[in-house]
């Protein structure tokens, strides 16, 4: 856990619903639903305002994969995520 | 069925709800109303009547009347302020609707999902010829995972007849639609047909084809939500109680799709699903 809260985070007024095969995310502000899978899932839950290293190497650590292909795995995330408004970054 | 002074009167449970009709046979089409899955008695009570007035038909319910063309618009109009008054107390209790025809199969029970014309209630009728327990061809209210059939006759139309020719001999009422509309009481071919709560084991969203194979396959979380989703949010105040139930129902149920072709093979399709173990679906942990 850490108390840096520079990186990305989990906008609020999101209600979270667990599946079978990941999240089921509602927001009512524009009464959207999204569904996230396993790795989104992961990378969302991770969202707390961690660094991104850290973030990254948390991914690679549950998922046991190399560094490089975590920081893959979080940037394509990430982005998607921001996208949709479901998490926001410090640099925008 | 209570007497009272000569004049019958019979109560319908729809578990929410209970729909006194007093001299039923005032009205043939009136019966459309009536069934006799057994239902503990409910805490509120709703009195219908269909009446000829001398310039047509009037539906009362609870005294208040409403003015209609002929006696099916009036029965039409009483079986819209019951269903409505079903959603209502079922929203209440924090239920969505989902449309869905209900049946359990050595144990298991399984949700036919599916709009209108997507073969649910032929299905329904089928799989009730077949001798299995159909509790619903329309609707189930579901919350925390459990699912609770909606009382009703079976709607069947002119095609369902002719897929099924046995059910001819059933108890039949004619609605006089254009084309005209089949009225079942499932208590006819099931004389267990029962309405309980029960936790749903498989939800199957029903791709009609009218012809070929039947054929069942998986569906991911998402297509699954969306489809159940368009079909219950009418039916319901508030959407994020929709997808929280829908994960809720989701998280221990596996959904699945089923090409709806042949009847027999979508019947044992069923059947094989009923005896899959949950575990075998990866879904329970």
């Amino acid at each position: 856990v850490t108390t840096d809260t520079s990186g990305p985070v989990r906008v609020a007024d999101v209600e979270v619903n667990e599946v079978a095969d990941g999240l089921l995310l509602y927001r009512g502000g524009d009464d959207t639903v999204h569904h996230l899978n396993p790795l989104a899932t992961l990378v969302y839950e991770l969202c707390d305002g961690r660094p991104r290293p850290d973030l990254v190497g948390d991914v690679a650590t549950i998922l046991a994969v190399d560094p490089v292909d975590a920081a893959a795995i979080v940037a394509a995330a990430l982005t998607e995520l921001t996208r949709l408004q479901l998490v926001s970054q410090p640099d925008g | 069925v209570i007497g009272v002074t000569a004049q019958r009167w019979e109560r319908i449970g729809y578990r929410w709800l209970d729909v006194i009709v007093p001299s039923p046979r005032r009205s043939t089409l009136l019966t459309a109303l009536t069934h006799r899955a057994p239902c503990p008695p409910a805490a509120t009570t709703m009195t219908i009547a269909i009446e000829p007035r001398p310039d047509g038909w009037c539906s009362l319910v609870d005294g208040h009347e409403t003015p209609a063309a002929d006696e099916l618009g009036a029965v039409a109009q009483a079986y819209q302020r019951v269903q409505d008054a079903i959603l209502v107390r079922a929203s209440a209790q924090g239920r969505i609707r989902l449309h869905a025809a209900v049946v359990d199969i050595a144990g298991q029970r399984i949700l036919l999902a599916g709009h209108s014309g997507s073969g649910k209630s032929t299905l329904a009728a089928a799989l009730l010829l077949a001798g299995l327990n159909v509790s619903s061809d329309e609707a189930a209210f579901v919350r925390d995972g459990m699912a609770i059939p909606l009382p009703r006759r079976f709607h069947l139309r002119p095609t369902t007849l002719e897929h099924l020719p046995d059910l001819t001999a059933a108890d039949l009422l004619r609605l006089p639609y254009e084309p005209p509309i089949w009225s079942l009481d499932p208590a006819a071919l099931n004389g267990s047909w029962r309405i309980e709560p029960a936790p749903v084991r498989h939800v199957v969203l029903l791709d009609p084809v009218h012809c070929g194979p039947s054929e069942l396959s998986s569906v991911d979380t998402a297509t699954a939500v969306a489809e159940l989703a368009r079909e219950a949010v009418p039916y319901s105040p508030r959407r994020n109680v929709v997808v929280r139930e829908l994960a809720t129902l989701l998280a221990t149920a596996s959904c699945h799709r089923l090409r709806l072709g042949a009847l027999d093979q979508a019947i044992e399709c069923l059947r094989a699903l009923a005896q899959r173990s949950p575990d075998h679906e990866g879904l329970h942990q």
